[in-house]
């Protein structure tokens, strides 16, 4: 129940917006929730009318009155005139309060298109440059064959590919256990220690990509003369993978309701079989969510594989001896040429990257959809 | 659900499995994908280094992976980066503008060789529109105005002193900053570039060097104690743009707006990747020339041969030959004497390939091919690495170089007369012989190495079809490692470099919208459609 805060005016004409008088207590009462972003067709020509009148008004402005220009300029300021006319037009059909409402919510709307957009717009440009050159070569075939003067169409990111899966994939497999084992300690063991270790994975996932790739650069490769690799790649990115891995399974782990541990302990079971058989099943699609949301952190990383990885044009299956290429590496190595045909075959491989990493938060999202956690 | 007693221990265990299946999978390396027959005997090699060489070593390894199934990888990452990584034994072997300098990790002496690969010209690249906003394509610097430009003395396009360089031009330059596009880090072109700089303009280039000195600066280096050349140019010194790597500069020049107004120097196959106009040099003679495979052909003559191996360019810079580019300069491969046979067997064969039956490729890209001599000297330190492979006889080496001189020297160019497709790649309009002086290859012939130059000239057709026919080799098949292999090119389109062209295609933004929907749409209606509920907290 929502109470008004100032007494509706006679001069209010009845819309959902208004109140009416409970009459018992005398008191304003809403009779049903007020919600914001349900337009009748009078409300949304409202908004579009002052959208439009906005709109004009900047291009009177910007093309007829001053020297003005630029695109970004020209929409900052169609916003800025659109908000105080869509506030006068409602003030003056519904009144101060339900003014103040409809702005506070376009307000809070286009901040959140604002955010969006810059993402469709991502999307749609590399869409757009990387599907056209995209061919079944591109999956089967590696760089070592084209040089400088073949067409972009020759050649593919399959040597990529590979050392992307392998690197991620081993990266997974060091960290995953790693995160689930220090998860299950901070939240089942507990006590002071468990504090110290969240403090520091919360710390650690905040190191910048490239500072993991300088270390294991400097420490692997150089000072233990391993040479570059795969599994060098694999480690810097497994650094930066626990810490997002650990966080979000503890999180899940704590999600588990408590009864069904003490349902456990009660039957008998000691604390690990509990750990093991209870609270982990429960938790498995959140973990799964967890692992899935570590691997599209860590896929997409450059700054990491760039130092240790070093690159490679050739297919390389091995990943603990040899530079191998990743999918981060082509693309940035592609766009950073002077050619117009590594360029173009950059794009297509961002096109990829980007349709694994969708396809991986797809997954998340249906592992996560079938949840047990949620009642 | 009932699924009985044991079905999570066989889950389990069919999981586990699973999971140890696909990780054997991933490591164990067994593959219909694996590389050519030949993977028994040779080991793929990484190498780093100069970007100078890089077009050329990129479609070397192309060609010798598809010619000979070698693997090589090779990463652009500077000549200096590159020794670097090859006395760190990072990388295999290095490519590089320059010997080993004071400020590398010089690797102990007899443990490594350097082998010229590839001869190139240092073009200086521009993006300059006149006015009207047509381009200008027939800029000329002599060698003070490239050093003014370069040390930040010259801040104008119509400063007097490019002004008198291009009296032609003195409607349609326009009146901009210049900005000089320098490379960063430790840069095998900048070395080749203001080693030139320090020949042709000493005393600017002097001043230069005290100025960097005494400035204090410690990010500012002439890595030359003798002040002759710098590895590292200073960086934002007077309004310079440093970008990483000749692909940068290419790059950068050739963008816009950023690059309208800028000059750079790099290798000049990047121009001609990227487009750019080249400016005219004047060379010792006088005459105005570009980068052509040809003038630095002509250029190098003069090269004479340090003990290390490498080349001594002084006396290159002041050829006085009329057709000479005198920005013209050598590029070395770093090998390792000794070492692993197997990483050695792919590195003779790439070696063997790129020097000879490579240098088919040097002019198209933008390159220069190796003469004889030098073929000869690379194969003399073939012999210290590790391996087998043996290189072909001096005597059917292919003969790009003397193509060169094959052809009658191209018309000289005349400022003011727009010389024939104004861009890098259309110019044959370079140098040339003045109208009463004796020709080319009767100037070459009283230098040793020219000295084939000149028999070529005679009947340079004749010649190499001889040679080759003498080896039982028709004009496409070569001897390498004992094998007859055909090098034909693919037939190449009119265009240098082909390119796909990529038309718009309008029923993709339905699909891209799709996607968009797809990524977007769930957690927008999530979020908006949500009612609230009160939680369990159980």
């Amino acid at each position: 129940m929502w109470t008004d805060v100032e007494a509706p005016s006679a001069s209010d004409p009845l819309d959902p917006l208004d109140v009416s008088i409970n009459s018992e207590t005398g008191s304003g009462v809403r009779d049903t929730p007020r919600t914001l972003t349900k337009f009748t067709s009078a409300e949304g020509a409202e908004l579009i009318g002052s959208l439009l009148a906005g709109l004009s008004l900047t291009w009177l402005i910007f093309f007829r009155l001053t020297p003005l220009y630029g695109a970004s300029g020209f929409v900052l300021m169609s916003f800025v005139t659109f908000v105080p006319i869509y506030w006068t037009v409602v003030r003056q059909n519904h009144g101060r309060l339900a003014a103040g409402e409809r702005v506070a919510a376009v307000i809070m709307g286009s901040a959140a298109i604002a955010a969006v957009v810059p993402l469709g717009l991502i999307i749609f440009k590399v869409v757009a440059e990387g599907l056209p050159n995209l061919r079944a070569n591109f999956f089967t075939e590696t760089q070592q064959n084209t040089g400088p003067l073949d067409p972009a169409s020759d050649g593919g990111a399959a040597h990529a590919i590979v050392g992307t899966l392998q690197q991620v994939g081993l990266a997974m497999i060091i960290s995953v256990p790693l995160a689930v084992l220090t998860a299950v300690f901070m939240n089942e063991i507990g006590g002071r220690f468990a504090r110290i270790v969240r403090f520091v994975v919360d710390t650690m996932s905040g190191t910048p990509s490239i500072v993991a790739g300088l270390f294991i650069y400097s420490v692997l490769i150089l000072q233990f003369d391993a040479g570059f690799s795969g599994f060098a790649g694999a480690l810097a990115l497994m650094i930066l993978m626990l810490p997002t891995v650990t966080r979000t399974t503890e999180e899940m782990l704590r999600l588990v309701s408590s009864g069904l541990r003490e349902a456990a302990l009660a039957l008998g079971a000691p604390e690990w079989r509990v750990t093991l058989q209870v609270v982990l099943p429960t938790a498995r699609t959140g973990i799964a969510t967890a692992v899935i949301l570590g691997v599209a952190r860590a896929i997409g990383e450059t700054a990491p594989v760039l130092l240790t990885t070093f690159g490679a044009s050739t297919m390389n299956w091995n990943p603990f001896s040899g530079p191998q290429s990743n999918l981060p590496l082509f693309v940035y190595a592609g766009i950073r040429s002077s050619a117009d045909t590594a360029v173009q075959r950059a794009w297509t491989g961002a096109f990829v990257l980007m349709g694994i990493v969708l396809f991986l938060f797809i997954l998340a999202r249906i592992i996560g959809g079938r949840d047990h956690l949620k009642r | 659900m009932h699924r009985g007693p044991h079905h999570s221990r066989r889950r389990v265990r069919r999981m586990a499995l699973l999971g140890a299946a696909v990780v054997l999978a991933l490591v164990s390396g067994a593959t219909p994908l694996s590389p050519a027959p030949f993977a028994a005997a040779q080991a793929p090699i990484t190498g780093a280094g100069s970007t100078f060489a890089e077009i050329a070593i990129n479609q070397w390894r192309a060609d010798s992976a598809r010619q000979l199934g070698i693997q090589v990888n090779y990463q652009g990452s500077g000549s200096t980066a590159g020794r670097n990584s090859f006395t760190s034994k990072t990388v295999d072997f290095a490519s590089s503008d320059i010997q080993y300098e004071e400020g590398d990790q010089i690797p102990a002496a007899g443990t490594y060789t350097y082998l010229p690969l590839v001869a190139g010209g240092t073009a200086l690249m521009y993006n300059l529109r006149d006015p009207a906003g047509r381009k200008i394509t027939t800029l000329k610097l002599t060698g003070r105005t490239a050093a003014l430009v370069f040390t930040g003395e010259i801040r104008n396009w119509r400063d007097p002193a490019i002004l008198a360089d291009n009296p032609d031009l003195a409607n349609r330059l326009p009146d901009r900053d210049i900005k000089p596009v320098v490379h960063t880090g430790g840069s095998g072109t900048s070395a080749v570039f203001t080693n030139y700089l320090s020949a042709a303009a000493p005393a600017e280039w002097g001043r230069f060097v005290n100025t960097i000195r005494s400035s204090g600066n410690p990010n500012w280096l002439i890595t030359d104690p003798g002040g002759a050349y710098t590895s590292r140019f200073p960086t934002n010194y007077k309004g310079n743009v440093p970008v990483n790597g000749s692909d940068g500069v290419s790059n950068f020049v050739a963008s816009f707006p950023n690059g309208d107004g800028s000059i750079g120097y790099a290798e000049a196959g990047y121009a001609i990747q990227s487009n750019l106009s080249v400016a005219f040099v004047r060379n010792a003679a006088g005459n105005w020339t570009q980068p052509t495979a040809r003038a630095v052909a002509i250029a190098l003559t003069k090269a004479t041969r340090n003990p290390d191996g490498t080349q001594n360019l002084g006396s290159v810079y002041g050829n006085p030959n009329p057709e000479t580019y005198p920005i013209s300069s050598y590029n070395y491969l770093i090998a390792p004497v000794g070492g692993d046979p197997s990483k050695g067997e792919t590195l003779r064969k790439f070696i063997i390939y790129s020097v000879t039956e490579g240098q088919r490729k040097a002019e198209p890209l933008g390159y220069s091919p190796l003469p004889k001599a030098l073929i000869a000297q690379a194969f003399e330190a073939l012999a210290l690495i590790a391996g087998t492979t043996q290189p072909p006889p001096l005597s059917s080496v292919p003969e790009y170089y003397e193509a060169l001189f094959a052809a009658p020297p191209p018309p000289q160019y005349v400022p003011g007369l727009e010389p024939e497709a104004g861009s890098a790649a259309g110019a044959g309009g370079a140098g040339g012989a003045q109208g009463g002086r004796s020709s080319t290859s009767a100037d070459a012939a009283e230098q040793a190495s020219a000295e084939q130059a000149s028999a070529a000239a005679a009947a340079a057709a004749a010649a190499a079809v001889a040679a080759a026919a003498a080896g039982g080799l028709s004009g496409d098949q070569a001897l390498i490692d004992g094998k007859l292999v055909d090098l034909a090119l693919k037939p190449q389109s009119a265009e240098l470099i082909a390119v796909t062209p990529i038309t718009p295609r309008r029923w993709l933004i339905l699909p891209a919208l799709v996607l968009i929907a797809v990524a977007l749409v769930p957690p927008i209606a999530a979020t908006f459609g949500r009612r609230r509920r009160a939680t369990d907290t159980g």
